[in-house]
């Protein structure tokens, strides 16, 4: 076809132009399709060069109408030169995309061949793991920090004034022999509880109001069997301020087993006995394992032990100097260990102290 | 605590379900720790009486009993016990029956059929505690007074409930099963029958009893009761100390029991006849006098110790055990009963003192009310005489020279509704104190109370709080939200630090482990730590010599641990431990100090991506970006380390602005044998309380103009280290190295033996203007110059 429209165009004259612009579109039209084709039909980019050649070299195809269209006198340039322009444009365009395609296919070829096997294990080591204990420790510090509480933290030796007589527990009170305890000496023992925090941050905290503290760490008891460690951990949590209220220990306390067991679980309060807290609760949070149902996690009640709680006793409060006229204040504190035992499902609590890389790595 | 529901029902003139009383009780604060149903593993076990014996034809050790089980036909059961006699009330299990242990068919026995079992005390599921030496025997003897065909869970009192209570301290009154009804009644709002007392006529407050020590003997109550009978108790009063876990004796015995057990007052029975001079003395004993209690055990007094003596000698440590000189036996006619009260703090002494417990000190110790004595005597005196065990005088003789004092406490109900965020009404109010049988008196808004002599727990107006909100139902509280200012406690720094370098360690692929804060004095030798003297911090009284000191490295305790993962197969460890060690001060409370322990192996593990060891400087790169993250000290370290425990060659001190605060290492192989660890293991322990300062970023500007890198190689003499290199190249660059990396240690061929060569790319760059060659190359030179003349490095 290409010859048929140079020899056109060499014929061509002004004064026939128009009559022959029909003629010419169509031709150019046929010559397009037929290009376009060939250009589809490129496998490599060698063959692709001849195309660019005919068309855009300098003795192309395309090169020579634009000559002619340069010879064309102005008015007579429109009538050609859209027809020869989309013909220039899309012949280009196809061309330009071919081979953009066939270079990208060339490259890809080539990475192909440098092929690995993505599913070998990264390099580096793997990821450590956080002891579980400290996993729900640091959870129930976000939970108590998201509504104001300060986390502080006490001595793990302490003074028996501290341990014991500044919770209400005098020498030779019975309650004493609640909490086995270890001595260094005649004045100085293992924590027993967190509770010894109570009285250290009150004294440094009076007469500023509100105290409002979760203290977590280890504690010491001589009790050593599937249920009992003789080091174990505990969190305690104090709020001493104005106007506060039994109702708002309750609150707190579904407010914390909500944020670490689920929105679905209840609270149950049992009056119980602290020498440092009254009116004492014993809490327990519905078992999840049974909704309730009865099972063994649960001893077929529906319910689980977690925590011990109160309002702080006046005695308390008036040996921290606070009046406990105006004062009142709530505190609980929770086992750590019976906290992860729950929610992990953890039957013995040994396995929280062999520390066995198997075990650890589940967490 | 054991509690009976059939000695419960004695109290109300209903039958009581044990699940609602264990929800009633759990709701008002008296923990249920366990409930048995007694007699459930037994059924179709009636009461028989052997009315023939005879041998069986073929086995020596069989015989053949006709028994009498209240029916026309007699049955014929095989028995292989010897204590069984013509005559002889036994349990028989029937044919189709259940015994602890499995189902009675009818069987036969060497020939012979046996239409059921004669039974054991054991096989109805009685404890063996609380069978007597005859009972044990084999085949249980039945009372007299059973009858014959009743079922034995019936006769037995098996078909009873047992509520076993974790008492708090507080309520040391429940220890008394009637105190425990009177909660019943408070839970279901049912009547309680007032007890059946022999009520006494005083004689003399003091002619008779004297007491020296009033400080620790308050009230002292006795009675004397003649013609003594001892025998057994009836069937019924004997199952139901039973079933409390008493074993019982006879009717004196276990009447004194029964009180303890019914108003958690213990008593004491003296035999009359063996005490002199017609007096009772409360006093403390002398120090290294002998007594020997009802036991037969010498004991040996100190002189805190209190005692009860007649005329002329000691003969009972009070509250805790009679003496053997007094006993109560079968010749006694007549009887001294004791009701007393004893300071609780003084029998806890003597009982620990003495090593010796009885179910009378364990409830004297809780605190008892004074004013219970007189309850507890005239009970018994009416239990006396029901059972026949005794004539009871009418008069009794007491001293009570410290009245008890009953509190009349005043609140209001605002108090108590400000401390409980509720709204109760004073009627309401009101209402759960009168349940309580306390007194109320109402003067408009205050109501003054006064509470039971036994509930020596309520002194003050927040014990009433508790009172009405156990009562009230705790159930029944609101859940509020806390109002109130905003709190102004900062939290301290080494709060946050030590979850950021938990956080850290994660990263590293460190796995954190929690050991115990005690080790055994035995860990601190095999880590080759030399023994300090007494200094240590040693507990007292320690579970076990394996726990009896308290850690003052971390070492011990994650060595170990590394142990134990090693023998289970683990081959790369990568552990660490953030806890407090621990040493002792002259005076006040011990140092506490927060340790972080590191600890890897050199993981042989061959993997697809190549074989990298551990070594020395993988833990090194550990702490450098550990502390690159903490701290903005430099950190300088120092090699060769005193303890034995690392490498001699491969180890060092952390140094901290001057302060040494921890060391590093290759573990000493002669260490990492004794714990059987076969591989290279390094470790690290790091004191963090010189690194708890928050370090304070201040932004620098970024340098305006170029930097040029220049390598440099020399060789050195052998031991000088890369530090040394570093402090020179510093020292000689006019603050103008900003950048010194080594990328090459050479030793072997070409290296003068005792030399290494090695090869640094050094950065250079000035802030205020660009260097030119020339200027680097002096500097690169002056460099060369330094480390010649100083450590004689050449250049290569
Ligand atoms: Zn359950």
């Amino acid at each position: 076809m290409i010859k048929e429209i140079n020899t056109l165009l060499e014929e061509l004259q002004p004064d026939t132009l128009k009559e022959k612009a029909k003629q010419l579109e169509d031709m150019l039209e046929t010559e397009k399709l037929e290009a376009l084709k060939l250009i589809e039909e490129l496998s490599n980019i060698e063959e692709s060069k001849e195309i660019q050649n005919k068309y855009f070299g300098k003795k192309g195809f395309v090169t020579k109408i634009m000559k002619y269209m340069g010879k064309m006198s102005n008015e007579d340039k429109p009538l050609l030169g859209k027809i020869i322009h989309d013909f220039k444009v899309e012949i280009e365009n196809n061309l330009k995309n071919k081979v953009g395609h066939l270079e990208s296919l060339a490259i890809n070829e080539k990475l192909l061949a440098e092929k690995i096997d993505i599913t070998l294990p990264g390099k580096g080591g793997k990821i450590g793991h956080k002891h579980p204990l400290t996993l729900v420790e640091e959870e129930i510090k976000e939970i108590f920090r998201r509504i104001g509480f300060t986390v502080a933290e006490g001595y793990e030796i302490e003074e028996d004034y501290f341990n014991f007589e500044r919770l209400n527990i005098p020498k030779e009170h019975p309650a004493r022999e609640m909490q086995d305890t270890f001595y260094l000496s005649e004045d100085i023992v293992l924590r027993t509880h967190t509770s010894p925090v109570q009285a250290r941050i009150m004294d440094k905290m009076h007469p500023q109001l509100p105290v409002k503290i979760v203290a977590p760490g280890k504690v010491f008891r001589r009790d050593d069997d599937s249920t009992h460690s003789p080091m174990f951990h505990q969190i305690e949590g104090l709020l001493v301020d104005k106007n506060i209220t039994f109702s708002d220990l309750k609150g707190i306390l579904l407010y914390l087993v909500q944020a670490i067991f689920g929105k679905d679980r209840k609270i149950r309060l049992r009056p119980s006995y602290f020498p440092f807290t009254e009116p004492s609760a014993e809490v327990d949070v519905s078992c999840g394992n049974c909704n309730q149902e009865g099972c063994r996690m649960c001893s077929y009640t529906g319910w689980l032990e977690i925590l011990g709680s109160g309002m702080v006793h006046p005695r308390v409060l008036e040996m921290a100097g606070y009046d406990p006229e105006e004062v009142t204040g709530f505190a609980f504190g929770l086992g750590i260990e019976r906290i992860a035992m729950l929610k992990y499902g953890i039957d013995d609590i040994r396995l929280l102290y062999e520390n066995d890389q198997r075990f650890l790595e589940q967490f | 605590m054991k509690v009976s529901i059939k000695w419960l029902e004695q109290y109300f003139d209903q039958q009581l379900d044990s699940n609602t009383i264990e929800h009633d009780l759990t709701k008002l604060g008296l923990e249920v720790e366990d409930k048995i149903n007694l007699g459930d593993k037994i059924s179709k076990i009636v009461a028989g009486r052997i009315e023939a014996l005879s041998k069986h034809p073929d086995a020596d050790k069989l015989q053949i009993c006709s028994i009498n089980i209240g029916t026309k036909e007699h049955l014929q059961i095989v028995t292989g016990a010897q204590n069984v006699y013509i005559g002889m009330k036994v349990p028989v299990a029937l044919v189709g029956s259940k015994v602890v242990g499995g189902d009675i068919g009818l069987s036969k026995l060497r020939g012979i059929e046996s239409y059921g079992m004669l039974c054991s005390g054991a096989e109805l599921g009685i404890e063996n505690s609380l069978l007597s030496e005859k009972e044990k025997e084999g085949i249980l003897p039945l009372a007299e007074d059973i009858e014959l065909g009743q079922d034995i869970k019936e006769a037995l009192a098996l078909d009873d409930v047992i509520i076993e209570l974790g008492l708090t301290p507080n309520r040391a009154d429940c220890y008394g099963i009637y105190n425990v009804a009177k909660e019943v009644s408070l839970g279901q709002s049912l009547k309680l029958k007032k007890l059946d007392l022999v009520k006494s006529i005083i004689k003399d407050n003091t002619k008779d009893i004297e007491i020296i020590r009033t400080d620790l003997c308050p009230r002292y109550i006795s009675r004397i009761v003649k013609n003594v009978n001892i025998k057994p108790s009836p069937v019924w009063f004997a199952n139901l100390i039973r079933n409390v876990g008493i074993r019982p004796i006879n009717n004196l015995v276990d009447i004194t029991n029964y009180v303890m057990f019914e108003l958690g007052h213990p008593m004491h029975a003296f035999d009359l006849d063996k005490l002199e001079g017609n007096k009772i003395i409360v006093d403390t004993g002398n120090k290294g006098e002998k007594f020997i209690t009802l036991d037969g055990v010498e004991r040996e007094l100190t002189e805190d110790m209190l005692l009860i003596k007649d005329a002329n000698k000691n003969i009972a440590l009070a509250g805790v055990m009679g003496g053997a000189n007094s006993e109560v036996d079968d010749n006694t006619s007549s009887i001294l009963l004791e009701a007393a009260s004893f300071n609780s703090a003084c029998i806890r002494k003597t009982s620990r003192k003495l090593g010796l417990r009885s179910e009378a000190s364990s409830r004297f110790e809780r605190g008892l009310s004074a004013d219970n004595c007189l309850l507890a005597m005239e009970r018994a005196c009416y239990l006396i005489e029901l059972l026949e065990a005794g004539k009871v005088e009418e008069s009794y003789q007491e001293s009570y020279p410290v009245k008890q004092e009953i509190p009349t406490i005043t609140c209001t109900a605002k108090y108590i509704n400000g401390i409980l965020g509720m709204n109760i009404s004073q009627e309401e109010i009101i209402g759960v104190f009168k349940s309580l049988n306390f007194k109320v008196e109402v003067l408009a808004e205050e109501i003054k109370v006064t509470p039971e002599a036994h509930r020596i727990d309520i002194q003050s107006k927040i014990d009433l709080v508790e009172e009405v909100v156990r009562v009230y139902g705790y159930d029944r509280i609101p859940s509020t939200l806390p109002q109130g200012a905003t709190n102004t406690l900062a939290e301290e720094y080494t709060i946050s630090l030590k979850e950021s370098i938990k956080n850290q360690m994660v990263a590293e692929g460190l796995s954190e482990i929690i050991t115990y804060s005690f080790i055994d004095n035995k860990d601190y030798e095999s880590i080759g730590m030399e023994y300090q003297g007494d200094d240590r911090l040693k507990i007292i009284n320690p579970l076990s010599e394996k726990q009896s000191y308290m850690r003052e490295k971390l070492l011990p305790g994650i060595l170990d641990i590394a142990s134990r993962n090693y023998k289970r197969q683990r081959k790369n460890i990568r552990i660490f431990e953030l806890g407090n060690v621990y040493t002792g001060r002259d005076q006040g409370l011990p140092e506490e100090n927060l340790n972080l322990g590191i600890l890897i192996t050199e993981n042989k593990i061959k993997e697809v991506h190549g074989l990298e060891l551990n070594d020395f400087y993988t833990l090194k790169g550990i702490l450098e970006r550990l502390l690159a993250k903490i701290s903005d000290s430099s950190i300088a370290y120092l090699p060769g380390t005193e303890r034995k425990a690392f490498h001699p060659g491969r180890s060092g001190q952390i140094e901290v602005k001057g302060d040494i605060i921890g060391e590093i290492g290759e573990l000493h192989p002669q260490i990492l044998d004794k714990y059987d660890i076969k591989e290279k293991t390094y470790y690290l322990e790091l004191n963090l309380d010189k690194l708890a300062i928050k370090p304070v970023t201040i932004y620098s500007q970024i340098a305006k103009f170029p930097f040029v890198e220049r390598d440099m190689a020399f060789v050195v003499p052998q031991e000088k280290s890369y530090g040394e290199m570093i402090e020179l190249i510093k020292e000689a660059s006019d603050n103008k190295v900003i950048g010194t990396r080594i990328f090459d240690i050479y030793e072997g061929q070409q290296i003068e033996d005792g030399y290494k060569s090695v090869a640094f790319s050094i950065t250079y760059q000035d802030k205020d203007k660009t260097l030119t060659d020339d200027e680097v190359t002096k500097l690169h030179e002056i460099i060369l110059n330094t480390l010649a003349q100083k450590i004689g490095a050449k250049l290569r």
